[in-house]
């Protein structure tokens, strides 16, 4: 038999026993930051009021710049949902470009890294235009200080290979494995030429490697290709055609930019001996100065691209992006990578706002290596370029769709009527870059 | 015998009046929660939704969502707590959610079952919150209360002058009775308020989803989350 005062204070423990667990079920479980915990130098702070600073390094000389350059400016703007020519606004601060000019070397890829990289505070820089001034150069600068490069507009292949990538290098433009295995398609299959040659430029890694891979995937088909030129800075733009004149291909592939592709193809279009020669330039010739430049004489001449025909039937691109494209230029696009810039702008942001860390008062704190690994994560992003997935190599372009336009339709000249001749899908895997 | 007596009646009734306030009360606390849970559900079907928008809308949404959530957590419950008829900054946030979410229904881009769901949860968000305000602006039954506490006096008075009368063998008992009634009052003014006191309505829920947001996991372009 349990007494009274036992069965009370029994009573009273049990009602303090509640009260103290019912206490506890309310506490509140507090959010753990992740990313960024010390300063080092890994860490980038952005204090109160302080802007976000992203960098671009852009050659303004090209059209394919200026266009990339317009559409980050657009990415800006549209963080505030609506394209008013003000940018938004990224997590409470404001977001600084800081350009940079890329003059398509390895010497400005140097150059114009170390003045970026003395703006401590830039997280990520989208650039540069051109394969030059990042293989070998301004790629290893920024790696080595967990700098995020990620480029709108570099195809050539060695920037993504295993062997010679640098970590935190990411590009939104497809790989040139890709149009060097389209091109050599067209070439061999569609036009029915077992015969073709190069010209490229030499120590130039875009001209070189878009060469190089055209090459190997026109010989796996069958094909010949009789020689392979590399144009020297002090060669003329001349002796393309006259070296060729006595042997003349079935079809000449250009991997040259403007203005040499104009020139050298301006030269064997004035040779009657090449006048059959079927000419093919890369999407680095794809400019208004190309047609320009050569007049009625450009007719007939092939280019190759990003199927244009794909993205402007994105809503989004076509009826958005482009008039406010328009109503910021003034002009209708000039190159073909607007649509990637957009994209590596895009994936930027979305990087930064999945790995900051708000400090008290509104103050935000990064990691490099945390912004690497978020793009690192991305699989399947929409983007207007296409579907992008950044693979460990730096490709984020998984595939590409690569048309062959016959000028003067070019998408440049004639927007979205443009119909192109032919048009091809392959993924990295299929070109034998499997990841 | 008579105090004795009266304890027996004043015990009934204490516990029959502090029984319905706690009960009462708790109920709102639960009613708050729920609430509470709705508008994470709101919530989470808009971040759901937006992921079907275009990569840059997608992330301005889920933006917005975040700093309207981040408002509630941080600001929300501390003016619910001091001030329930006053302004948050959670209010102002919403209406820049609501603008974002509306200014997609005429863009041609924007799937019409994107935004109608868009729309749709913003509606529960907006719902759920103004009843959650409405019920911070509750009150305990004053009267109801009042009673409770003259009863559980007299209650211990009787149990005073019982344990006066008959020993220190009672004086345990009475020690008990001014500790349930202490308790008992403590409780109810405890939980009288889903905003204020030691017992509130959990964030937990706001705080969950809004980091499940801001890490990705309601992005469709993301791996490895």
């Amino acid at each position: 038999m349990v007494g009274e005062p036992v069965r009370l204070w029994t009573g009273l423990a049990l009602v303090a026993l509640c009260c103290v667990l019912a206490a506890c079920g309310s506490t509140q479980q507090e959010p753990v930051a992740e990313g960024c915990a010390k300063a080092d130098s890994d860490c980038v702070e952005v204090g109160i009021g302080q802007p976000i600073y992203l960098g671009a390094f852009l050659a303004l000389d090209f059209a394919s710049g200026r266009d990339v350059l317009a559409s980050v400016r657009l990415a800006l703007d549209y963080l505030d949902g609506v394209f008013d020519q003000n940018h938004g606004q990224l997590l409470g601060h404001g977001v600084a470009l800081v350009v940079e000019k890329d003059d398509c070397s390895s010497v400005s890829g140097r150059i114009g890294a170390r003045r970026m990289l003395l703006e401590q505070g830039i997280l990520a820089v989208i650039g540069p235009t051109c394969s030059s001034t990042a293989f070998g150069s301004a790629d290893g600068l920024f790696s080595d200080q967990n700098v995020v490069l990620i480029s709108p507009s570099n195809t050539a292949p060695g920037l993504t290979d295993p062997e010679t990538h640098q970590r935190t290098y990411f590009r939104t433009a497809f790989n040139d494995a890709i149009q060097g295995s389209i091109v050599a398609d067209f070439i061999f299959t569609r036009q029915e030429i077992a015969t073709a040659m190069t010209v490229s430029k030499r120590d130039d890694a875009y001209s070189q490697e878009l060469a190089d891979t055209f090459a190997d995937s026109f010989a796996k088909l069958g094909g010949i290709v009789q020689k392979r030129f590399e144009l020297a800075p002090a060669d003329s733009r001349d002796s393309v055609a006259l070296a060729l004149k006595n042997q003349p291909p079935g079809a000449i592939f250009i991997s040259l930019q403007t203005p040499d592709c104009g020139l050298v193809a301006a030269a064997i279009r004035n040779t009657p001996e090449l006048a059959d020669t079927t000419i093919v330039v890369a999407e680095s010739c794809q400019t208004d100065d190309f047609i320009e430049a050569l007049g009625d004489r450009a007719t007939g001449i092939f280019a190759s691209g990003p199927d244009f025909s794909e993205v402007q039937k994105d809503s989004f691109y076509r009826d958005w992006y482009l008039p406010a494209y328009h109503q910021l230029t003034g002009n209708d696009p000039q190159g073909v990578f607007g649509p990637s810039g957009f994209d590596a702008t895009g994936l930027v942001l979305d990087a930064i706002r999945r790995t900051a860390v708000e400090l008290p008062g509104g103050a935000l704190k990064f990691s490099r290596k945390a912004l690497r690994s978020a793009l690192l994560g991305v699989r399947g992003y929409a983007g207007l370029s296409g579907t992008l997935s950044c693979l460990p190599t730096g490709d984020c372009s998984e595939g590409a769709r690569i048309a062959i336009y016959r000028a003067p339709d070019w998408p440049i000249t004639r927007g979205d009527k443009t119909t192109p001749v032919f048009s091809q899908f392959k993924t990295l895997n299929e070109v034998g870059l499997a990841n | 015998m008579t105090a004795a007596a009266y304890m027996t009646v004043l015990g009934s009734l204490f516990a029959i009046l502090t029984g319905f306030l706690i009960n009462s009360e708790y109920s709102t606390l639960r009613q708050a929660q729920n609430l509470v849970g709705i508008e994470m559900a709101g919530a989470s079907g808009l971040a759901y939704a937006s992921a079907s928008l275009p990569p840059a809308d997608t992330g301005l949404v889920q933006a917005s969502l975040v700093r309207y959530l981040g408002a509630v957590e941080q600001s929300e419950w501390t003016m619910l707590e001091n001030d329930p008829a006053g302004r948050s900054r959670a209010a102002s946030e919403l209406s820049s959610l609501s603008r974002l979410v509306f200014s997609y229904g005429p863009r041609p881009y924007a799937p019409s079952v994107t935004t109608d769901a868009m729309q749709t949860s913003l509606a529960t968000i907006t719902e759920s919150r103004r009843q959650r305000l409405s019920i911070a602006t509750v009150t305990l039954p004053l009267p109801l209360f009042v009673l409770s506490v003259v009863t559980g006096m007299a209650l211990i008075l009787g149990a005073l002058i019982v344990a006066l009368r008959n020993g220190p063998r009672y004086a345990m008992v009475a020690a008990g009775i001014v500790l349930i009634v202490g308790f008992d009052l403590t409780a109810v003014l405890a939980i009288s308020a889903p905003f204020a006191g030691p017992f509130v309505v959990s964030t937990a829920p706001i705080v969950q989803l809004a980091a499940e947001i801001t890490n990705g996991e309601y992005l469709s372009w993301l791996v490895n989350r």
